[in-house]
Formats: structure tokens, C-alpha cells, sequence
């Protein structure tokens, strides 16, 4: 059947024209502000890493609109593996799992808040953020926060948090840019060639106000593979992820606006319940997100109000046949007031409250076919508030500089919890800083957590939940000289209540369900771990290298019974990490000419009943650039191997799952005004 | 082959309409081919009165003739490239940018996109003669003798000045509410570290907030919300290059830094009614630009 596909490249003209008519014409400062930045690039040593990366009182690392067009990443995803201590892989059902650390995201995507301009976004019924959300190509810089990050944002940054900053004109005037591709197997139907990619963006900003928007399409198909499925036939299954995005933010004075919408098709080995069929059905996300923010100053300090609505659908297939569908739709509506006052003596303290409402509006099984009700899954209309006040103090003063705060959230629905953080920074010049940092997060349980229950029994809610917890003590050194940078980072995590997803005898409401999935709260687990960035970068020649090494403990070991043929086994959350990653890239420029290699490297880790040999895949580009117009070949997964992580969702049907399929080739363009 | 006949003569008379004074002992390096760096070298050919071969130093290292007795480096990349230590150096537009001079034999002179201390100093009185305190925030390593040297200066005219230079841009905001209650202006020397789109943000919102006037030394900041700039505009740089290139050809004496004498006024009227100036027809007649 084919679906209608919305026009994208309508959309972005029309943009781009309706978005011209508000360029005033003035005399800009565009050729002052390229003066300086050009000057400025001559003094900085290590031009690259921005400061807050030395003075942050958090684990952050930044990838930056230079790394991402120096090293061609393909998406929000790819530009992510590169940073240590953070993998996305994928699952029986979720592609694109930002998993921080190694703890994993079970079922749901929602330990690792996703944020666009640091808003965060997610699905109100199941918690998952999605970093599809937003196109590589409107993106300004991706800023990673590795461990616990409760006390800046609440729920669900359990693990870490990643947030997404839009391309936006930095100095007064306008910058635009339009782009399109083909790509070997692209395409709804991945045929041999096919539009890859196709979009465009435009910013402009005057004195006092600014604004941008973006469109964006992008196919990613899989080559073919022949793939085995729970019953032992091995069907030839294709895989699919295509998103269409749109973003659209504007400041002025004080007032700032951001809406983010988006749409993504995409299909899984594991749609269905049984793979008999062979058949991969379309999933289908949908996303809109509009915020406010008003920011002043009274006098004392900083203040700032903001507002977010967030509404998510996700739709997906639940049978063999198609026939029976899966709808689940759930808004959060959330303000927060929060201000920064000096306190003279170097003292400054952040203080803030949020009051957000979160609405599961439905978790609905329904015949395709005639749209008939099934099953409401016992999740409607399902609401919870959750309301929190945080403080931080800090200090600084001379080469040190001292954080300490704490976040006390009180939830409807989930129980309560405090969470506090305290970092401790010395300076040993302008880029050489050590950290000693520690910080504790939570995340309350969602109500597909806690409340789903289906007549057939597939999964179980548990409402007696309590909030997942992490505690993280870390200690990194950053120093750049030269064209050098490194960041080393130690750290030992503890888990605490670990929420996943269980098989065994349980008990609701009085009502005993034998042998059934369910949620429980996990026995503590802890890891150590060690990550390291180097970055080499000189006008014409950029590289780095990550490493990250991780042991963990098996505190959340339970058994899994024998499955059929199957024998029975263990599984515990650091089985299915690898014990090391590793990723690197170079990327040279000879005049008008450039090329860009990376590589990513999983290293042993274990699936339920076998262990997974190390991982390898590399990606290769070569273009033109010449004025405004930009050409790029690439190769992706040169190798043409099938790159292997282990299944550990869907435990007892199949060992591992392919992140990477083969080689693929596309072709991109970009012009830029 | 009949066709190539015209472009071999084409190609044979090109060095013909690079003839100069000392064709081949010249050379000029850019930073980049283009905007502030080519403006000054248009000036600068201009002043030498003779066509020069330029480079572009953006994506590749220069190659400089094997004859080239003078190198004109336009912005500190071109001039922090490696050259002949017994070749002559000038360069300009590279604010905060100092060469280390040790290793060198023959001259090298910087252009100064500041102008003298005093004249600068006299000038900003003229502006605003109630100013006693002045506050100096700065970035660059480079700057700080010669931001010292300012401070004498304006002691010795009746002006306190308060040195801040700025280690980390995240304390900006804390450092100026400190620094407030002491002073009646501030100046930002062409510090390409310190003065960037975000920080001038803050900087023009504690200049109008407090009426506290913002100096600076490029039209680009006047424009962008500074009561005044006074300094040495990029097509002055490139004459005041060439000025000082001549005296070298001629055997003269050159400062290591040169101030030149001729500077540009630029005043913004909204800037400076928020701060409370009210600007004299005499100034107002001095400025090169005026924006309203």
C-alpha cells in the first residue's frame, strides 16, 4: 500500500520565501563580526572546545557544527556514538537508544532526556525521547551531559541528557541553506538509488530579535538481509527509518518561542509479536512541541519564565497481520520559574520550581481495518502532576569554583524523591580545569509502567513502583595546549530500583497473573568506569579519538527460564555491554577538496545465551566545496559488514540484531546563501 | 594551436601589469581573500602607489617568492606564518595579536588598531567630560603591558583607570556588576576573545541598563550599541602599512608598534542618549559616522 508522503520541499520554498519577507534591509555589522571571528579563531589554542566545556560543573561534551559538517555525521545518532561513554544502539523495537554509560533503556527510550534548545521532550505515556526529532542538518551543536542530571532537569535525565541546539544566525544579517541527496537503497521502497535527503534552513538576526526555521526530510534504508526469526524460518527483511522535521524558534527583547514538530515512519524485525509473517508493518511517530520562554532582569539577578507543551503519538503495529493496531498518545504541559541572584562575596545561587502535568490520553488497541476499539489497555485518560523546587549555591573564587543544590520532587502518582548534586572545579589556567563531581538522579515511572494491563496479558503494570534512582561520583581533567585537546573522566555509578521488565508470577489489585511480564523495581547495581577524548584540530586538519572502558556489578542478576529448544540462562544489565568502545575520525581539506574517515568500534559483550565478538564499522567521505555550493560522496559501513548488538529487550527470542546491514552509498548536496 | 597563441600572449603579458617599484621584493599576505582584509590591502596598494602580488593564506601556507625583501601580513594568520627571519614584516589587523620578534633580523612593525593612548584618551574626554573612572576589560594575553601603559597614561590625565582582564567569559556578568560602583565608562579594546556577538550582548545591556557608556575602537561596535569608537579603521591600516613599508624601503626608523596618527570617530546617538551624553555639535562635527 503506498502511504502519502507530505511534501517537504513545498513546504521549505515556501518557507524560505515567507521567511525572506522579514529580512529587513540595514546595514549590517556582518563583515565586522567575520573580522573578529576570523581573529579570534588565530588566538584561541584550541579553537574547537568552548569554554563551558573547562567551567561546566557537569560531565559535558560538545559536538559542534564544525565536527559535524568536518566529519559528515549522518544524524543526531551517528554524531553521538562518537562521544565516550555513550552508545546508541538499537532494539527489538526502538531504533536509535541513546544509552549513557551502559545502563540500558529497556523497553522505553527513557533514561536519557532528549532536548531541543533545552527543552526537554518526551512521550508522556512511555517517557522515550527520540533524537529523529531533529535533522543533523539543522542542527548548530549536539551538548552531551554524561551521569545524573535530576537536579537541572527533573525526571527521566537518570543516566544523562542531550540537548540538541538549532542552527541559528550568530551575528546580524541571514544565513540559509538548502540541501538534497541520493542514496544507494533509499527511499520508501529502497529501491537501487533514491532521494536520500531534502531540505533547507533559513535564520536571520537583527539587533534586538532573531528567528530560524527548518524542514527536513530524510529516508535511511537498510540494505536486505536474511534474517531468522523466533521460529527458526529466515525471512529477507528490510529496514526503514524516515523522518520528516520541523523546527522553528524566535527571540526578541526577553521572549523566546521554539516549535518543534515532527514525523517518522520507520519498521522493526519485531513489529509484530511473532515474525512468522515475515512482515515488517509501519510504525508511525508524530510529535509537536511548542515552548515560551520570558527572560528579565529585576535588578537582584536573572529571571525566567517558561512554558512547554508536548504532545506525542506513536502508532504501531501489534499483530502477525496488521489487523491489530496499537495507538498511544500522551501530552505533558509543564512551567518553570527559575532566577540566578549574585550574593556578593563570589556567591550566586539558582533557584527555581516546576509544575508539570503529564496526560496518558490513551493506549488504545484497535482493529486497523474498521478503527474498532479493542482494548483501552486499562491506560485512559491516566494523569499525574508533578511538582518540584530546586536550589543550587555556588561559589567562585579565584581558580576554584563550587556548586551544591538539591531538586525535592513530589509526583501524583510515583512517590516523592530528593536528589542532590555538589561539584567542586580547580583551574589550573584558561583551558586546564579538574572536576570532582557528584550527583544523584531519579526517574518516575511512567504509567505505561505502572498501569498497563491487556486482556491477553502480555505485559503487566505495576502500580507499587518507586522511582528509579543513579549516583555518580566522577572525577575529569581537561587540558588543551596547542592544537590538542583531552578530557579524561573516572567514575563509579550506583543503580538503584532499576525499573525493567520481568517474566515470573505477579500479583495486582489482588489478581494473580502467573508467568507474565510485569515491571519491578531491580536489586542495586553499580559499574566503574573510564572515558577519554583526544581532539587535534588545525585550519586544515581535524581528528579525534574516544575511548571508554566499563565494569560492572551483576547486583540485578535474576534467571531466564528455558524457552522451547532454548536453554534456560541469566541476564543482568552489564552482561549486554560492551566492555569497551572506541571511535575516531580524521578529516583534511586540500584546498577546495576534502575527506573525512571514522570508525566505531563495540568490544565484547554478550548477548542472553552467547558472547558477541567485537564490532566494527567506518564510514568514508569525500567532496568539493567551491563558493556557496557544497558536494559530498559518502560511503557508509564501508566494510559492507553487518554490524551485531545483543537483543536484550525481547529476552528469549533472538541473540543479536543488526544496527548496520551493508554498504551504502549517497550522495549530498548542499547550497548555502 | 592557433587558439592557445592568445592565451600563451595573454599569460607571457601578465607579469607586465604587476610592474612596480621594487617588482618582487613586495609581497602581501591575507588572512583570507576578502571583506576587512582585502579592503585594507586596496588601501594599501593605494598608499604604495604600485600594484603588489598578494596570497591568500585561508586554506594553504604562502609560498613567498625566493626575492621578496618585504612582507605586508593582513590579520594575525597570515602574520603568524613562517618567514624569513631577514625579511622585513609588517602587519596589521591583528588585534590582540603580537609576533614574537625575538628570532627576526630585520624590522617587523605592527599597525596598532588603537589609537595612541593620550589621543585616545583626549578624545573620550571631549565625549564625556565628567569621565574620571574608566574600566578596561580585555582577553588577550598580548594586551596587558600595553593596557598598563594606557593606565599610566591616564593617570598622568586626571583618569583612574581599572584593569580587568578577563579570564573566564562565563564571569563577564559577575565581574561587571562588581566593577560597577567604581566607574563612569568602560572601554573595550579590539579584543577579537573578548568582543563577540553573546558578550556583547551583555555588555550593551549593563552599558544602557546602568547608563554607563560603552568605548570601543571599531565602527562595528559603534554600530552595535557604543557610545563611541575611536580607532583606526581597516582602509587606515592599510595606508598606515604602507606609510611605514616606504620608510622601511627608505632606510628610516620604524617602531616596533605604530599608532597612526590618522583615527576614525564613530558615535551612536541612541547609544549615547541611553547613557545620558548629550554629544556636542564640536564632536559631532569630528565624527566620521554617525549612527542614529
Amino acid at each position: 500500500m503506498r502511504r502519502p508522503r507530505p511534501s517537504i520541499l513545498t513546504l521549505t520554498g515556501a518557507l524560505l520565501v515567507l521567511g525572506t519577507c522579514f529580512a529587513f534591509a540595514e546595514e549590517g555589522t556582518g563583515e565586522f563580526w567575520d573580522f573578529m571571528g576570523e581573529e579570534a579563531r588565530n588566538l584561541t589554542v584550541a579553537s574547537p572546545i568552548p569554554e563551558n566545556v573547562f567551567d561546566s560543573v557537569s560531565n559535558v561534551t560538545v559536538i559542534d557544527r564544525n565536527a559535524i559538517e568536518h566529519y559528515n555525521f549522518g544524524s543526531v545518532s551517528e554524531a553521538l556514538r562518537t562521544v565516550p561513554g555513550m552508545t546508541v544502539t538499537r532494539t527489538y523495537t526502538i531504533h536509535n537508544v541513546p544509552t549513557a554509560r551502559g545502563a540500558l533503556q529497556d523497553h522505553y527510550a527513557n533514561k536519557v532526556l532528549v532536548m531541543v534548545d533545552n527543552v526537554p521532550m518526551w512521550n508522556a505515556v512511555t517517557g522515550e525521547g527520540d533524537l529523529d526529532r531533529v535533522d543533523i542538518d539543522s542542527v548548530e551543536r549536539i551538548e552531551v551531559l554524561l551521569g545524573p542530571a535530576s537536579v537541572l532537569y527533573g525526571s527521566n535525565a537518570l543516566t544523562g541528557a542531550v540537548n540538541i541546539v538549532l542552527r541559528k544566525a550568530r551575528t546580524e544579517g541571514s544565513i540559509g541553506q538548502v540541501g538534497g541527496g541520493l542514496g544507494s537503497g533509499a527511499g520508501v521502497y529502497g529501491g537501487a538509488l533514491g532521494v536520500s535527503r531534502a531540505g533547507g534552513s533559513y535564520a536571520w538576526k537583527g539587533k534586538d530579535a532573531s528567528y530560524m526555521f527548518s524542514a527536513n526530510s530524510r529516508d535511511a534504508v537498510q540494505p536486505s538481509i536474511a534474517f531468522r526469526d523466533e521460529t527458526g524460518l529466515q525471512h529477507s527483511v528490510r529496514e526503514y527509518l524516515n523522518a520528516r522535521t520541523l523546527n522553528f524558534s524566535a527571540a526578541a527583547g526577553g521572549n523566546s518561542l521554539l516549535v518543534n514538530a515532527f514525523r517518522s515512519d520507520q519498521n522493526f524485525l519485531g513489529n509484530a509479536i511473532s515474525l512468522a509473517s515475515g512482515e515488517l508493518f509501519n510504525e508511525a511517530k508524530e510529535g509537536a512541541v511548542a515552548s515560551y520562554s520570558y527572560t528579565f532582569a529585576p535588578g537582584w539577578g536573572d529571571l525566567k519564565y517558561s512554558a512547554a507543551y508536548d504532545w506525542q503519538r506513536r502508532n504501531i503495529p501489534r499483530d502477525s497481520s496488521n489487523k491489530l493496531r496499537s495507538d498511544i498518545v500522551g501530552a505533558r504541559l509543564s512551567n518553570t520559574l527559575s532566577a540566578v541572584a549574585p550574593l556578593g562575596g563570589g556567591f550566586y545561587l539558582e533557584s527555581g520550581a516546576t509544575y508539570e502535568y503529564r496526560s496518558a490520553q490513551r493506549y488504545l488497541n484497535y482493529d486497523s481495518n474498521t478503527g474498532t476499539p479493542r482494548d483501552d489497555n486499562s491506560m485512559n485518560a491516566r494523569g499525574s502532576r508533578e511538582s518540584s523546587l530546586y536550589a543550587q549555591l555556588g561559589r567562585e573564587a579565584g581558580d576554584w569554583k563550587f556548586l551544591a543544590g538539591s531538586r525535592y520532587t513530589k509526583d501524583s502518582k510515583a512517590g516523592d524523591n530528593l536528589s542532590s548534586r555538589a561539584s567542586v572545579i580547580r583551574r589550573f589556567g584558561d583551558r586546564d580545569s579538574l572536576k570532582a563531581m557528584f550527583s544523584q538522579s531519579f526517574r518516575s515511572p511512567t504509567p505505561f509502567e505502572q498501569y498497563f494491563l491487556t486482556s491477553t496479558v502480555t505485559v503487566v503494570g505495576n502500580p507499587d513502583l518507586r522511582p528509579e534512582r543513579t549516583e555518580t561520583t566522577e572525577l575529569s581533567y581537561l587540558t588543551a595546549f596547542g592544537p590538542l585537546f583531552f578530557h579524561l573522566t573516572a567514575y563509579h555509578a550506583h543503580y538503584i530500583d532499576t525499573i525493567y521488565r520481568n517474566r515470573g508470577d505477579f500479583t495486582r489489585d489482588g489478581v494473580s497473573y502467573p508467568n507474565a511480564n510485569h515491571y519491578q523495581n531491580a536489586p542495586g547495581f553499580a559499574a566503574d568506569g573510564l572515558e577519554l577524548t583526544a581532539r587535534y584540530a588545525v585550519p586544515a586538519t581535524s581528528a579525534f579519538l574516544t575511548l571508554s572502558r566499563l565494569r560492572g556489578t551483576r547486583g540485578d542478576e535474576h534467571p531466564i527460564p528455558a524457552s522451547g529448544s532454548l536453554p534456560a540462562s541469566a541476564s543482568w544489565n552489564f552482561k549486554y555491554s560492551p566492555d569497551y568502545t572506541a571511535s575516531g575520525g580524521i578529516s583534511h581539506e586540500f584546498g577546495s577538496f576534502f575527506a573525512a574517515g571514522n570508525f566505531n568500534l563495540l568490544g565484547r559483550s554478550r548477548s542472553l545465551r552467547t558472547a558477541l565478538g567485537s564490532q566494527f564499522w567506518a564510514d568514508l567521505s569525500a567532496g568539493y566545496h567551491k563558493g556557496p555550493v557544497r558536494h559530498t560522496i559518502s560511503v557508509r559501513d564501508v566494510t559492507d559488514r553487518e554490524v551485531q548488538v545483543p537483543e536484550y529487550v525481547r529476552l528469549r527470542v533472538v541473540e543479536t540484531l543488526p544496527l548496520y546491514t551493508g554498504r551504502r552509498l549517497e550522495y549530498t548536496f548542499d547550497y548555502r546563501f | 594551436m592557433k587558439k592557445a597563441i592568445p592565451i600563451l600572449l595573454l599569460l607571457a603579458g601578465t607579469p607586465a601589469a604587476h610592474a612596480a617599484p621594487g617588482e618582487g621584493e613586495v609581497v602581501a599576505v591575507l588572512s583570507h581573500h576578502g571583506g576587512a582584509y582585502m579592503e585594507a590591502f586596496s588601501a594599501f596598494q593605494a598608499g604604495f602607489g604600485a600594484e603588489v602580488p598578494h596570497l591568500d593564506v585561508s586554506d594553504q601556507r604562502p609560498a613567498i617568492p625566493r626575492g621578496a625583501r618585504q612582507i605586508v601580513a593582513f590579520g594575525a594568520r597570515a602574520a603568524a606564518q613562517k618567514y624569513p627571519s631577514d625579511v622585513d614584516l609588517v602587519y596589521c589587523l591583528a588585534p590582540g595579536y603580537f609576533l614574537d620578534t625575538g628570532a627576526r633580523t630585520a624590522s617587523t612593525v605592527k599597525i596598532s588598531m588603537r589609537p595612541a593612548s593620550a589621543q585616545f584618551l583626549t578624545r573620550l574626554k571631549a565625549i564625556q567630560p565628567s569621565l574620571h573612572r574608566l574600566t578596561v576589560l580585555w582577553v588577550s594575553e598580548g594586551y596587558t603591558p600595553h593596557m598598563n601603559d594606557l593606565s599610566a597614561v591616564a593617570r598622568a590625565s586626571g583618569i583612574e583607570v581599572t584593569l580587568i582582564q578577563v579570564q573566564r567569559i562565563s564571569q563577564l556578568p559577575s565581574l561587571l556588576r562588581k566593577a560597577l560602583p567604581g566607574m563612569d565608562a568602560f572601554f573595550l579594546p579590539p579584543d577579537p576573545l573578548l568582543v563577540t556577538p553573546d558578550t556583547l550582548q551583555i555588555f550593551r545591556q549593563f552599558s544602557w541598563g546602568n547608563s554607563v557608556p560603552m568605548y570601543a575602537t571599531t565602527r562595528g561596535l559603534a554600530q552595535e550599541g557604543a557610545v563611541a569608537a575611536i580607532g583606526v579603521s581597516f582602509k587606515q591600516a592599510g595606508a598606515a602599512a604602507a606609510q611605514a613599508l616606504m620608510s622601511l624601503r627608505a632606510g628610516e626608523q620604524v617602531p616596533d608598534i605604530v599608532y597612526p596618527q590618522e583615527v576614525e570617530m564613530t558615535l551612536n546617538a541612541s547609544a549615547a542618549k541611553s547613557c545620558g551624553i548629550t554629544l556636542s555639535r564640536e564632536i559631532l562635527g569630528q565624527a566620521a559616522y554617525l549612527f542614529p
